[in-house]
């Protein structure tokens, strides 16, 4: 009986299982490493989203209810019109404390508030600049006593 | 002493695939580019984009709430964006009104010819010319903004 014999070409083994190595480490260090830029994309963008809504609540909203206080607000909105900061409800904003003022904004982020005059002086001013491993921080112009003034919002941790 | 040689079709010689071990590596060193390309491309940070568009859209409407888009004048308006604007923000704007119960179109334009190789944030706000007691309207007007980063 005639014994078959397979050939194996050993070289060609040896060349194209280093090759499929190679492009396999290549493969997995490209997904490892685009998968983290990913994630901080996705963190950043929830953040810099989340900056943008809550401004827009606060310059353009009356909030929940229109007459709030610091005992009964529901959404905090400081305007009494589009783009009009209210001066009671500013003062009401400034006496509520950064945990109430995150829990309103359903955030667990520090939150960066400063109320200033075209000219820069300060009006009105809550938490500290952002400090930590990622921050956005926006500049809104508002009106307030009849004057313009630029609202610095951010969030941060 | 004489290697034996094996006695296959080939001998005791081997080849390597090397046309195809080449294709191989171009398609994935291809897909990783593709792939490396598409990543870049959607990570950017589109925040600055929508800064301007918010910064546009504030302005005007704080110029309406200060009555100055009433004024109708080119001047007036313009040393009023000048001085809100940030320095490092070209801006474009267009006025237009017409007069209650009338058909002709007035206009006028402030600011620098919007580029076209840059993001460029855009809007249009619609505003009422009424006399001093408010009682009545006599103007119709729109105030559209570019916005751009110098």
């Amino acid at each position: 009986m005639k014994h078959r014999r397979a050939q194996i070409s050993a070289f060609d083994f040896i060349l194209a299982s280093s090759v499929s190595v190679i492009i396999l480490v290549l493969v997995a260090a490209t997904f490892f490493l685009y998968e983290r830029k990913i994630n901080e994309f996705v963190l950043y963008n929830d953040l810099s989203t989340k900056t943008f809504q809550v401004s827009d609540v606060l310059i353009k909203s009356e909030g929940v209810p229109s007459n709030w206080n610091s005992t009964n607000v529901n959404i905090i909105g400081l305007a009494s019109e589009d783009r009009v900061i209210n001066v009671d409800k500013l003062n009401n904003f400034i006496d509520l404390s950064q945990q109430e003022i995150k829990d309103k904004m359903a955030t667990n982020y520090d939150i960066y508030f400063n109320l200033t005059n075209i000219t820069g002086k300060s009006i009105a001013s809550i938490g500290n600049p952002p400090a930590g491993i990622r921050s956005v921080v926006i500049k809104r112009y508002v009106m307030y006593k009849n004057e313009e003034a630029i609202m610095e919002f951010g969030l941060w941790e | 002493m004489k290697k034996r040689s094996w006695n296959l079709v080939y001998g005791n010689k081997g080849f390597a695939f090397i046309l195809d071990v080449f294709l191989a590596i171009l398609l994935v060193i291809l897909m990783l580019a593709a792939s490396n390309i598409y990543i870049f491309k959607n990570t950017k940070d589109t925040s600055s984009n929508l800064q301007l568009s918010k910064t546009g859209s504030d302005i005007v409407t704080v110029l309406d709430n200060t009555k100055e888009l009433d004024t109708l004048n080119k001047d007036s308006i313009e040393d009023s964006i000048s001085s809100l604007i940030p320095e490092n923000y070209g801006y474009r704007f267009n006025i237009s009104w017409q007069k209650s119960g009338e058909q002709e179109m007035q206009s006028f334009e402030i600011g620098n010819i919007v580029p076209n190789d840059k993001f460029v944030a855009t809007g249009k706000k619609f505003f009422l010319v009424t006399n001093t007691d408010e009682t009545n309207i006599t103007d119709y007007g729109s105030a559209k903004y570019w916005i751009w980063l110098k």
